[in-house]
């Protein structure tokens, strides 16, 4: 399936062309991180319920909900389409970066052997206190051989 | 307190503490009388990860946070510790490098620092016992001398740790480490959770798990909520040390005293007491650390068997520090992705750690409030920054072996987690606080345990070694 009607079909398309016309201060900390992952991985199949559980899991697990300056900076992040690689502020750089690996590793991405054409599936947070052993680059996943 | 008079009283229940009482059990009378003041309480590890997991559980606000126990006047500078039963053995990542010799004679071999009293030699053996009961898992070949194979088999090496070994031999080793390879004594296998301040699966070396027997030895008596203040001192011995426990002030005597809190509170007791030596609270600091990303052409990194399976030690000695610091590399395995189609995991982690030198301008004070010290840091010294500057010029020629697209260097850390050099070790009490034996030159019956004994500081990691050290005090004196 196409990347674009796919995002079009998962209504997930509607939500990024929708946010730079939004009021900037009314976008809620979840949709700003929801469409800040979309943006992210725009060459990448998603599913809007797995990215939104995603969200809602993160969220509940770490502080950035309820804090100004985390909300304040995932609404730039988004309504700017920054990227992870593509920004001068370290600590926005570093919050995406943060979401997106724990994104792509509470996926079957690594498990599907990193495939970017199969489109994602939400596995559930990754954190090592929830589910040890999970490491994707770890010698249990794939061993080091160099010839 | 069940006695008034005791043959030992031992400050903290951290590594330091706990492997000088290991020896000195080992060594003194069936009737012996020992008392241990722990200022936190026993926070047991399932009951962290109920924290980590964000579960309740009545353990988490047991102890004091670090970051209040303490006035810091750099709030740029962060010193990570944890108070409670324990100490830092609750939140270390378990690396265990030994020190090299040069370490110990940096004046001689480099004109800079001191010389430390001990020598590599005189500790070999006591490294070994520590390696023994960490079941340590490190390669057949060093960089530092042994006497013996580590207890447990090496960890295996990422896809770039490979072709590094290939390159550099035995400057280029797997990280020995307490995070265990194969199970022992109730610790499962490490695998590369790259969580290791609460190991979910528990295979890192604690003193919670340590096996060691040394709190359930019946000479013992452990008194949690302890926090010691101060020392009575009298004609040059100590005679009592005071503490707080529930809200009171308390008193105990004893023959011989330990302090085996850290580098702030080692000091801070001792200034507290009224110790005069020049050098007491003074050479405050530990490394420096910043982490070095390599963007690999075409070459994915992984494989790696615990979450730092590698040390680089291509940086590290050599004339260099004549006029800088040495710098350790690590190599890391945590999930660190490439976010680019196709690259995912076409990248390498290294974190550069460089040695610091002790400096009058930081430093542990008292302050009005007795339980309390204050802690002054200007910055690492002109030594290590001139060395991190030549790390960023020299790093693309060691890495050379490896296909390498770019190398970005990230902002220093505010802390690498390990305090230092508050009552450095000396031949003479005009250059230090305590003897080769961590014996304080003036008080002969106090010994000062930790890395606050540290002459210099290497860029290794020091709780191996301050765990030696303990063992080297203990039989030495006892």
């Amino acid at each position: 399936m196409l990347r674009r009607k796919f995002l079009k079909l998962s209504g997930l398309g509607a939500l990024v062309v929708a946010a730079p016309t939004a009021g900037f201060a009314s976008i809620s900390l979840k949709d700003a991180t929801v469409g800040s992952i979309i943006n992210e991985f725009d060459y990448l199949q998603l599913d809007k319920k797995g990215v939104e559980q995603f969200v809602d899991d993160f969220l509940a697990y770490n502080f950035w909900n309820g804090s100004f300056k985390h909300t304040l900076v995932m609404r730039a992040i988004y309504t700017t389409k920054t990227k992870s690689d593509r920004s001068v502020s370290l600590f926005k750089t570093n919050m995406l970066k943060t979401l997106a690996d724990t994104y792509l590793l509470s996926t079957d991405f690594f498990s599907n052997n990193m495939d970017e054409n199969k489109p994602l599936k939400y596995m559930g947070l990754y954190s090592p206190h929830l589910k040890p052993c999970a490491n994707p680059f770890s010698f249990i996943h794939y061993p080091a051989v160099v010839s | 307190m069940k006695q008034q008079n005791y043959d030992l009283i031992v400050v903290g229940t951290g590594f330091a503490s706990t492997f000088f009482l290991k020896k000195y059990l080992s060594k003194a009378s069936k009737s012996a009388k020992i008392l241990v003041l722990e200022r936190g309480h026993l926070f047991p590890h399932a009951e962290r990860l109920k924290e980590k997991r964000r579960e309740s559980t009545p353990f988490a606000k047991l102890n004091d946070h670090s970051h209040n126990t303490f006035i810091n006047n750099n709030p740029e500078k962060i010193w990570e510790f944890q108070a409670g039963f324990g100490g830092s053995s609750n939140c270390w990542f378990g690396c265990t490098p030994r020190f090299m010799p040069s370490d110990f004679k940096m004046k001689s071999l480099y004109g800079v620092a001191n010389d430390w009293p001990v020598q590599y030699d005189e500790l070999d053996s006591y490294y070994d016992q520590v390696e023994e009961a960490m079941s340590i898992s490190g390669p057949e070949e060093t960089p530092y001398p042994r006497s013996k194979p580590y207890p447990q088999p090496a960890h295996a090496f990422n896809t770039v740790d490979v072709l590094l070994k290939k390159k550099y031999g035995n400057l280029y080793i797997n990280q020995p480490t307490a995070r265990a390879k194969v199970p022992v004594n109730g610790r499962g296998s490490c695998c590369v959770s790259a969580e290791c301040s609460v190991c979910p699966v528990n295979a890192k070396f604690t003193i919670e798990n340590s096996n060691l027997g040394v709190y359930e030895d019946p000479r013992i008596e452990l008194v949690y909520g302890s926090q010691v203040f101060g020392l009575e001192l009298e004609q040059n011995m100590v005679r009592k040390v005071n503490y707080i426990k529930d809200g009171k002030e308390h008193h105990a005597s004893a023959e011989v005293f330990a302090l085996g809190a850290n580098a702030i509170f080692n000091a801070h007791i001792l200034l507290n007491s009224g110790d005069t030596s020049r050098l007491t609270g003074k050479g405050l600091g530990e490394q420096y650390g910043l982490q070095a990303l390599v963007y690999l052409d075409n070459l994915a990194n992984f494989g790696g068997g615990t979450w730092v399976s590698g040390n680089g030690y291509m940086l590290y000695d050599g004339n260099h520090r004549k006029d800088y610091a040495a710098c350790l590399m690590e190599s890391n395995n945590a999930p660190f992705l490439r976010l680019e189609k196709g690259k995912w995991r076409d990248i390498a982690s290294f974190r550069m750690i460089f040695e610091d030198l002790p400096s009058e301008q930081n430093y542990v004070a008292p302050t009005a409030d007795l339980m309390k010290p204050e802690v002054n840091f200007k910055g690492p010294s002109a030594y290590t920054l001139k060395a991190v500057e030549q790390m960023k010029q020299k790093l693309p020629e060691v890495l050379a072996c490896l296909p390498i697209e770019k190398i970005e260097f990230q902002k220093p850390f505010a802390s690498e987690a390990h305090i230092m050099g508050t009552t450095r070790m000396s031949e003479s009490p005009e250059e230090g606080v305590v003897d080769k034996h961590l014996i304080h030159h003036k008080y002969r019956n106090l010994f000062v345990l930790g890395s606050s004994t540290f002459t210099t500081f290497t860029p290794a990691n020091p709780t191996l070694t301050l765990s030696a050290l303990s063992l080297y005090a203990a039989d030495k004196s006892f």
